[in-house]
């Protein structure tokens, strides 16, 4: 009988916090370079979790060994490079090659890095299976984002350091609040960007976003796009395909900041799923559809989970099925379940064309 | 297709006639020329080759541009899915060029549209200035087949039609017969790889220093954790599916005594086992490869169908007390029949909507990830292992020593990757009902099973044959598809994507050195990757020469 007089503004908004807090603009981050990468450039990424987690190891591993005095701009700095210099690893081998080559280097590489980190070997680096920090520096309090959410924060420099942020549901700490804003900051003159280089036709062979108003010559309409007369690394394929890496790092940092740590575990291929599905649901090739899909996604998602765990907090799911405990090893299942399901039913996305669901034309011999 | 493969010269001749209207009201067919082969046609190939080379791009790689671009119209998008290259060397072999030449219905022989050609010479000119030869546009759907040369296409979008040309030979083909490296530059190369890798261990073995990573405590990577008999099961779930070393070392009392005998396994013993590890790894990729060849996906969800094989396996041991023999007779059959699921549920449906190939190499991550939480629910945080065979005593096979369960593992792989690999070649000459491709019949026909559906069974059976043998030789947990993922995946791209052949001897030869390389490498991840980018750098796959044929065109996803 609970379930009949469950909150409704607690039905609505508790995801959609969840769809605007700071680890929802990481995965918006993300999905933007993802959509740079597979929406305009038609490479097919699976590795963004990859560059995600070179971004977060880079700055965390700078933070806590103290190169260049610890900084976190350093590390920002050291996040970046790491990333294209994965990107440029992954492009040098890959780029020219069919899609399921580009995929399989790029899963393989996010894979590769993500239990190279984890690995008994690395510990003194990475932390091995805990992360960053230390389980020892964790337990004194530690922290990643310190310098950027409390040091540089204006909104704890108020008379009242207790205050929340925001209305209804959706009130956020300070530093929550601050991670949110350059988040989002980031997720929009991300887009912005990313629009202006897309409609610049420095990518070749992307689509054109407005076939009717600017139809190349030669091209009829604009409607197809003509075989590529170019070798790829004569395009601006190559920096896009960085660029995209670059982002992904960003996404990664952002994420860091707001958990305050890193752990091998967040950059499994689930991450990279995610980041799949909140481009899908959004909409591939859609200038605001990272942002929007990023947002729907993670309030699916916590719905989602929040579902499950009420469920099984009831004693409605049989413990052999999702013990209590459990209730966060579903996250996977239920990413991908949302990923398949938005391809399934709605490939388009929400802001998209149905790019995905392109039919193919009948054959001599399906006539047969 | 927008694969603009173009040759400079001599490629006006010859010209075709379009037989398909589908093909010709589709202006972005692939252009592929048909020089005769004159001298000048042998000479400006050549001249080709060299620029081709100069470019950085691997001649072999000229003559298979799939590609897709952008195509806002259905039409366009016609030939974008139909066959190409995966790596190249697989798809112009001389083997090729004769059988193509013969009329088969299969190759990137497509008819040419002479006007369309002519309006891209108006647009863009550069490209055919001079011997600029081609662009290879490896795009959205080049993934979609892996071969062009089968004896049959391979893919599922429309297929080539029967053309009536005399030749569709061209020049590149010419020169990369020329170009072709022997077979035993092949086994040569990987004999000095081999080599090359274990050198170090050669000269620590001699110096009888002992690898870094067991000097002080039990070398707990796979498959030497083996060794001992079953861990106790209470220690935690650990993310990189190793034993726990740290937490065993924390807590293990000082006086027990140690399960391995702390010395390093001798080199010959850890080659022994990285060939037992190969023929497991080369069954995965075997199976993976062979789906790919024949339907053209690549399903990235083939490892986790290991980790089912073994954890089925464990529990029907578990719960009938079946022999091992028994247990895996019916793990196999399992997984061929939840691969043949898979496909039928999953797969075919999302082909049957026109999804391209790339699309769907997510949609199968997207359920790999899937299965993976639903394993690792079901499975438990524990590592378990089989009741029997637990505690073996060793025996010694010449210079090195080897389970019984490790040599059982070998040799049901070996025979089992030996019969697939015959039973293809038996298929692709016409057994069971299966007639070689006539123009005009839709490929596949006649068939007891169709081919798309027994390369998905028998693959998918291969997975769980693999995950019931590794459950033999290491700790069954969630974690085995994580382990194996990256080294699989490198043996497919070793031995050249769509080859079966090739991916078991890349198979083998990675867990080799993966496993030689152990003490000093680490986990087999870092040696994976630099063999998927050194293979796709040099794009020598193993396969070059040593091509095995497909189940046949599994005609169209129905």
């Amino acid at each position: 009988m609970t379930i009949a007089f469950v909150d409704l503004s607690a039905l609505l908004g508790d995801p959609l916090r969840a769809g605007i807090g700071p680890q929802s603009a990481a995965v918006a981050l993300a999905a933007l370079a993802l959509n740079l990468h597979w929406g305009w450039q038609r490479r097919l990424d699976l590795g963004m979790a990859g560059f995600m987690a070179a971004g977060a190891y880079g700055a965390a591993i700078t933070v806590t060994q103290g190169w260049f005095g610890g900084s976190i701009v350093a590390g920002i700095v050291i996040g970046l490079t790491a990333a294209v210099a994965l990107a440029v690893l992954i492009g040098l081998c890959s780029l020219g090659l069919p899609d399921v080559y580009v995929a399989v280097v790029s899963l393989a590489a996010a894979e590769t890095l993500r239990r190279t980190v984890a690995s008994d070997e690395a510990r003194g680096l990475t932390g091995g299976l805990v992360g960053l920090p230390t389980a020892a520096d964790r337990s004194i309090g530690v922290s990643l984002s310190r310098r950027i959410g409390q040091d540089w924060n204006p909104l704890v420099r108020t008379e009242d350091p207790t205050r929340t942020y925001g209305f209804w549901r959706l009130e956020f700490e300070p530093e929550t609040m601050w991670l949110v804003l350059v988040g989002w900051a980031l997720v929009i003159v991300g887009t912005l960007a990313i629009w202006r280089i897309v409609r610049s036709r420095a990518l070749v062979g992307a689509p054109c976003p407005d076939p009717v108003a600017s139809p190349t010559p030669g091209r009829p309409g604009g409607s197809e796009q003509p075989p590529r007369a170019v070798p790829w690394r004569h395009t601006g394929e190559p920096w896009v395909w960085v660029l995209g890496g670059a982002i992904g790092s960003v996404a990664g940092i952002v994420s860091m900041l707001d958990h305050g740590t890193v752990e091998p575990s967040r950059f499994g291929p689930e991450a990279t799923m995610l980041v799949w599905a909140a481009l899908v649901c959004g909409g591939v090739a859609s200038k605001w559809g990272p942002a929007v899909g990023a947002i729907t996604a993670s309030s699916i998602l916590y719905l989602v989970e929040d579902a499950v765990r009420r469920a099984a907090d009831a004693g409605w799911l049989p413990d052999a099925l999702v013990g209590t405990s459990e209730v966060a090893t579903i996250r996977p299942l239920v990413i991908g379940a949302l990923l398949v399901a938005v391809v399934a039913w709605r490939p388009q996305g929400l802001l998209g064309s149905a790019q995905w669901s392109r039919r193919r034309s009948p054959t001599a011999n399906d006539a047969a | 297709m927008p694969a603009a493969v173009r040759t400079s010269a001599g490629n006006r001749t010859a010209s075709r006639k379009t037989v398909s209207g589908v093909e010709r009201c589709s202006s972005m067919s692939v252009r592929n020329s048909a020089p005769r082969r004159s001298s000048t046609n042998i000479a400006a190939s050549w001249a080709a080759v060299s620029i081709a080379s100069v470019e950085g791009v691997q001649p072999a790689l000229v003559a298979t541009a799939p590609t897709h671009r952008w195509t806002h119209s259905g039409v366009a998008a016609t030939a974008a899915r139909s066959r190409s290259s995966a790596i190249a060397p697989m798809s112009v072999e001389p083997s090729t060029a004769s059988r193509v030449r013969a009329g088969s219905p299969s190759g990137s022989a497509e008819p040419r549209d002479d006007a369309a050609d002519g309006a891209d010479a108006r647009q863009y000119p550069s490209v055919h200035a001079g011997a600029a030869i081609m662009t290879v546009r490896a795009g959205g759907d080049g993934s979609s087949s892996p071969s062009t040369s089968s004896l049959v296409a391979t893919a599922p979008g429309p297929r080539p039609i029967p053309t009536a040309t005399e030749s569709t030979e061209n020049g590149l083909v010419a020169a990369r017969r020329r170009a072709q490296v022997p077979r035993a530059a092949v086994i040569g190369a990987i004999v000095v790889a081999l080599a090359l890798a274990a050198t170090p261990a050669v000269f620590a073995d001699a110096a009888g220093v002992v690898p870094p990573s067991s000097r002080s405590e039990e070398p707990d990577r796979w498959p030497s954790q083996v060794r001992h008999e079953a861990r106790p099961a209470d220690h935690t779930d650990r993310l990189d599916g190793r034993a726990p070393r740290a937490i065993a070392t924390t807590r293990s009392e000082p006086d027990a005594a140690p399960t391995i005998t702390p010395q390093a396994p001798r080199l010959a013993d850890r080659a022994a086992r990285g060939v037992v590890l190969g023929l497991l790894i080369g069954l995965a990729a075997a199976g993976f490869s062979l789906i790919h060849r024949t339907t053209g996906v690549a399903n990235l969800a083939h490892v986790e169908l290991v980790t089912a094989g073994a954890a089925l396996a464990w529990g029907l041991e578990a719960l009938i007390d079946a022999p091992i023999a028994l247990v895996a007779t019916a793990t196999v059959v399992a997984g061929g029949i939840g691969g043949a699921a898979f496909a039928r549920v999953v797969v075919t449906p999302f082909q049957r909507r026109g999804l391209d190939a790339g699309p769907l190499l997510v949609v199968t991550l997207a359920i790999a990830v899937s299965m993976r939480a639903t394993l690792r629910v079901a499975m438990g945080p524990s590592p378990r292992s089989y009741v029997a065979h637990r505690t073996q005593e060793p025996v010694a096979v010449g210079p090195i020593e080897l389970f019984p369960k490790e040599l059982w593992a070998a040799g049901v792989s070996a025979v089992a990757l030996t019969a697939v690999v015959l039973g293809i070649a038996w298929v692709a000459r016409g057994g069971l009902g299966a007639r070689p491709p006539e123009r005009g019949v839709r490929p596949g026909r006649g068939r007891i099973v169709p081919p798309g559906a027994a390369a998905w069974i028998v693959g998918s059976a291969m997975a769980a044959l693999a995950g019931t043998l590794v459950g033999l030789i290491q700790r069954i947990d969630v974690q085995i598809g994580d382990r194996m993922a990256v080294l699989v995946l490198a043996a497919v791209l070793l031995g050249g994507l769509g080859s079966v052949v090739g991916a078991a001897v890349g198979g083998i030869a990675i867990g080799a050195v993966v496993e030689v390389c152990e003490p000093w490498a680490g986990s087999g991840d870092l040696i994976g990757l630099a063999v998927i980018l050194g293979a796709l750098v040099v794009r020598f796959p193993i396969s070059a020469r040593w091509r095995t044929r497909s189940l046949g065109d599994p005609g169209c996803p129905r």
